[in-house]
């Protein structure tokens, strides 16, 4: 699914600050099924962006297209609920939200919206919890009893079972231990490549970042200040370090090495690649 | 003593499930400790038995008292928490209002308040945001006033619960530096509770937890030097630690080295 902003503008109204446009007239391309990552500091627009995809808010000025949906000020031209069935977005610490009594009523929930569309309720349900790698014995469970990591999960697959083509993640590694976030680093990879899903992930987390991201999105002051693939957008660290924006540990390494001791060390995303750099040059 | 907690033979059940079986630990006053473990560890049950949240077998100490259900509030005010999403605990709009009410509650005076918001705004370096909107502030700016907050009694330790989940990393270094400049100044106990050792860097003493045991205690740099540990317990090493480990290996460097500088300085002479 075909996503394009030209030259869109978000401006809130009725709040202090909305002399400055939190989305400032930006035109770009969200790659199909890659995972795109939205960095940048907070107050950037980050979440204004990821809000707009999912027609949450109308743009003020400019055009976004949503496959074949146009998400203009002259709104009557979509159709909200299908875009958001094609389109499904999944908030910051989504297991909050829950409140049904078992994990298959509150997957059960996010599908009887769309009933009129589906048939097969059970099977959706069983399906998305395994892409996420829970199987049907969670079905009866509480979810309100299950780990960190088997919250978000589950809410992830409330998400997927209405099969959307694009998921939107805010934060999604914010409160998961290291293991749960590597976990769930794995299950994006293959939404991507065994679902074809075109992801959309905002974060902070430059590390969980640097093991996925396809293309990257840097924003300031609503605008993209940066935008490529990993080594296009983190080879820039005194750009973005001037955004207050850190680079992962690694190749915070390599830039101080070079700074320091004039020595290029080349772009690793592997420490034991790393370590046989460092050997070289040493010995 | 020099132990300001002390817990001894503790032992609880959460819904018949055993949580913590005599479970025992001592941090030391002044000291800035923090506690490591997966999601489910048993890390926030024992923050919340800390402060007389859930009954229990067994004896926490606090500061020499011993925690009881007439002892719970004077123990209260020796804790100050910041929890990881600090916009849960704001009561009023403006900053000051927020601090102001946390003091009336403990029935200070006017004086007393007015005291001691300027002594915490000079600790914290936060006079330009006294009467700023909590909502106009940045996640880190936030936990500063939430940090604030938790200090604003005057508490003997100061613990954060997961408080560095929600920052960037650039914001995350900038928050380690105020407390660490806070801890110089007043020596206040620091415990500070995390699943990520990449929030643990700083600090003098690392816990493991695993299952409500105790798995390990010691030296940051001696616990950091656990690689099987750490994987065995789904638990990442900070970047520096991994990279010391590895150039240990190959003899390039003869202990964990956590600042960057004094690595790049040490391996290029």
């Amino acid at each position: 699914m075909e996503i394009r902003f030209n030259n869109v503008s978000y401006e809130y109204k009725g709040i202090k600050k909305s002399e400055k446009k939190a989305i400032d007239n930006i035109s770009l391309e969200i790659k199909k099924n890659k995972i795109n990552c939205i960095i940048g500091p907070s107050g950037s627009g980050k979440t204004t962006l990821m809000e707009l995809v999912n027609a949450l808010l109308i743009p003020t000025d400019g055009k976004i297209n949503v496959g074949k949906f146009v998400i203009d000020k002259n709104k009557k031209n979509i159709n909200v609920k299908e875009l958001r069935f094609n389109v499904g977005l999944i908030f910051e610490f989504p297991e909050q939200q829950f409140f049904k009594s078992t994990v298959k009523k509150e997957i059960e929930f996010g599908l009887k919206q769309y009933e009129y569309k589906l048939k097969n309720i059970d099977k959706r349900i069983s399906d998305s919890l395994l892409m996420v790698g829970l199987n049907d014995s969670f079905l009866n469970r509480n979810p309100f009893t299950l780990s960190n990591g088997e919250m978000r999960k589950v809410a992830i697959a409330s998400v997927l079972a209405l099969n959307p083509k694009v998921i939107i993640f805010d934060e999604p590694t914010v409160g998961l231990d290291d293991a749960s976030k590597n976990n769930l680093l794995k299950i994006l990879r293959m939404l991507k490549t065994r679902y074809k899903k075109t992801i959309i992930v905002v974060t902070h987390d430059v590390d969980a970042l640097h093991k996925i991201a396809d293309h990257i999105f840097v924003l300031n002051d609503g605008k993209v200040i940066l935008e490529g693939d990993k080594y296009e957008v983190f080879k820039e660290v005194d750009l973005l370090q001037n955004y207050k924006i850190k680079v992962p540990k690694i190749i915070e390494f390599s830039h101080k090495v070079f700074k320091s001791k004039n020595i290029k060390m080349g772009y690793r995303d592997e420490i034991n690649d790393l370590i046989k750099d460092i050997y070289r040059h040493v010995k | 003593m020099r132990d300001i907690i002390s817990i001894k033979n503790l032992s609880f059940k959460y819904d018949k499930t055993s949580i913590f079986d005599k479970f025992n630990l001592n941090i030391k006053r002044g000291s800035v400790t923090t506690i490591l473990g997966a999601n489910g560890s048993g890390k926030t049950t024992l923050l919340k038995l800390i402060l007389g949240i859930y009954e229990f077998d067994g004896e926490i100490y606090i500061d020499n008292i011993l925690l009881s259900k007439k002892t719970k509030k004077d123990i209260r005010k020796k804790i100050g928490v910041v929890f990881d999403k600090p916009e849960n605990s704001f009561v009023s709009d403006i900053v000051i209002d927020d601090i102001v009410f946390s003091l009336e509650n403990l029935n200070y005076s006017k004086e007393e308040i007015e005291d001691r918001i300027n002594e915490i705004s000079k600790l914290l370096n936060i006079d330009k945001l006294l009467y700023k909107r909590v909502n106009e502030l940045s996640g880190g700016e936030k936990q500063l006033v939430a940090i604030a907050s938790a200090l604003s009694h005057n508490p003997e330790i100061l613990i954060f619960d997961e408080a560095f989940s929600m920052l960037d990393l650039y914001t995350k270094e900038k928050i380690f530096e105020v407390i660490k400049d806070l801890h110089k100044k007043t020596n206040i106990t620091i415990i500070n509770i995390t699943h990520s050792s990449n929030d643990c860097l700083y600090g003098d003493t690392i816990i493991v937890l695993d299952e409500g045991r105790l798995i390990l205690k010691g030296d940051t740099k001696r616990v950091l030097e656990e690689e099987k540990m750490f994987e065995k317990l789904g638990l990442e090493l900070p970047f520096m630690a991994s990279l010391s480990i590895k150039l240990k290996y190959y003899g390039l460097v003869d202990e964990i080295i956590l600042d960057m500088d004094e690595m790049v300085n040490k391996l290029w002479k």
